[in-house]
């Protein structure tokens, strides 16, 4: 088990700073007043976060990656449980891979 | 409303997760691999991945890594690339400002994007364990490190994951997530319009995960200026 003092310096600089913006934003919000404001950015921003993740990758994967994404909304939206919707997103992206 | 804080509620974010966190395994393995050509032994890779525990930063860090290590560049550059986390974790208020401060800052170390997803959304859901979010977090972790160890150690094994479209499990987790958070176009299509599109014409112009923060942003602030939201599910009095 060797570890590089410079590395483990770096790694533990990364954790530190990677921590500290962790808990900032609990930090900081447990202390803002509260507001109308404050609770609609705070009640939007999963959802824009989890457009702002898809959107790039959907729409620059090709086909299979815009019928596996229909095939994970489809089956998600019948309230299908969350391991089938992925197993059918996969699926439907590794087939037509394999088909085109 | 009272908020718990249960081993069981935290087994079942665990459970909850672990489909995610085998797809998110595939990144890890990946990892491994490039730590290894960057000159990583087995315990610095691990170390890393225990103690950053940040899929997108990670390979960002070996991206920079070289001889003499440089520390304070590898520092800021993880820190930035991470700002997101900060939006992120003060969401969870409503779940942790009522179970205390350790277990909260302890749960808030595993926070990563897909985790979070699937923590966020349940607690929407209006699941009262806050437990389930460190549940969540433990699973990615787990795997995370254990997936990154074997691409370190077998890293010339690794085939093709495309081929079984595992790649593909990152994303769509976030888009089944999506489904139930659709409130209606009144609420929704606007805000969402924005951030995908901010996100989609910044993913390229910008560095690392600027696309992200950007587009979290515009969303959710457009989202708040129109001010056609619910409560929150949660109502928690500080």
């Amino acid at each position: 088990m060797d570890v590089d003092s410079m590395a483990l310096l770096a790694i533990l600089g990364m954790a530190l700073a990677t921590y500290a913006v962790r808990a900032s934003g609990f930090f900081l919000v447990q202390r803002l007043p509260r507001s109308r404001f404050l609770d609609g950015f705070l009640h939007h921003l999963p959802g824009a976060m989890f457009i702002a993740l898809v959107t790039p990758p959907v729409l620059s994967g090709g086909p299979p990656t815009w019928a596996g994404a229909l095939a994970v909304v489809g089956t998600a939206a019948l309230k299908i449980p969350l391991l089938f919707s992925l197993l059918a997103g996969a699926g439907t992206v590794a087939l037509l891979r394999y088909l085109l | 409303m009272t908020v718990v804080f249960t081993f069981n509620g935290l087994r079942q974010g665990y459970l909850r997760t672990l489909p995610i966190a085998v797809g998110v395994s595939v990144f890890g393995l990946v990892y491994g691999l490039v730590a290894g050509q960057k000159g990583l032994s087995l315990a610095e890779t691990m170390l890393m991945s225990a103690l950053v525990f940040a899929g997108a930063a990670q390979m960002l860090a070996l991206e920079i890594w070289q001889e003499p290590v440089p520390v304070l560049a590898l520092t800021v550059a993880v820190g930035v690339i991470n700002l997101r986390y900060m939006m992120m974790t003060a969401v969870l208020r409503p779940w942790l400002a009522p179970v205390g401060p350790l277990k909260a800052y302890g749960s808030l170390f595993f926070t990563a994007d897909e985790n979070w997803a699937v923590g966020v959304a349940e607690m929407r859901r209006g699941n009262r364990d806050a437990a389930f979010y460190l549940g969540t977090g433990l699973a990615l972790w787990s795997f995370w490190l254990l997936s990154g160890a074997l691409g370190r150690i077998f890293g010339g094994l690794v085939s093709a994951p495309e081929v079984w479209g595992l790649d593909f499990v990152a994303v769509a987790v976030f888009l089944a997530l999506l489904i139930p958070m659709w409130e209606g176009p009144g609420r929704n299509l606007l805000p969402w319009l924005a951030a995908g599109l901010t996100a989609w014409l910044l993913y390229d112009l910008l560095p690392g995960t600027w696309y992200l923060v950007a587009g979290g942003l515009a969303g959710s602030l457009l989202g708040a200026l129109l001010g056609k939201h619910g409560e929150p599910s949660i109502e928690v009095r500080s």
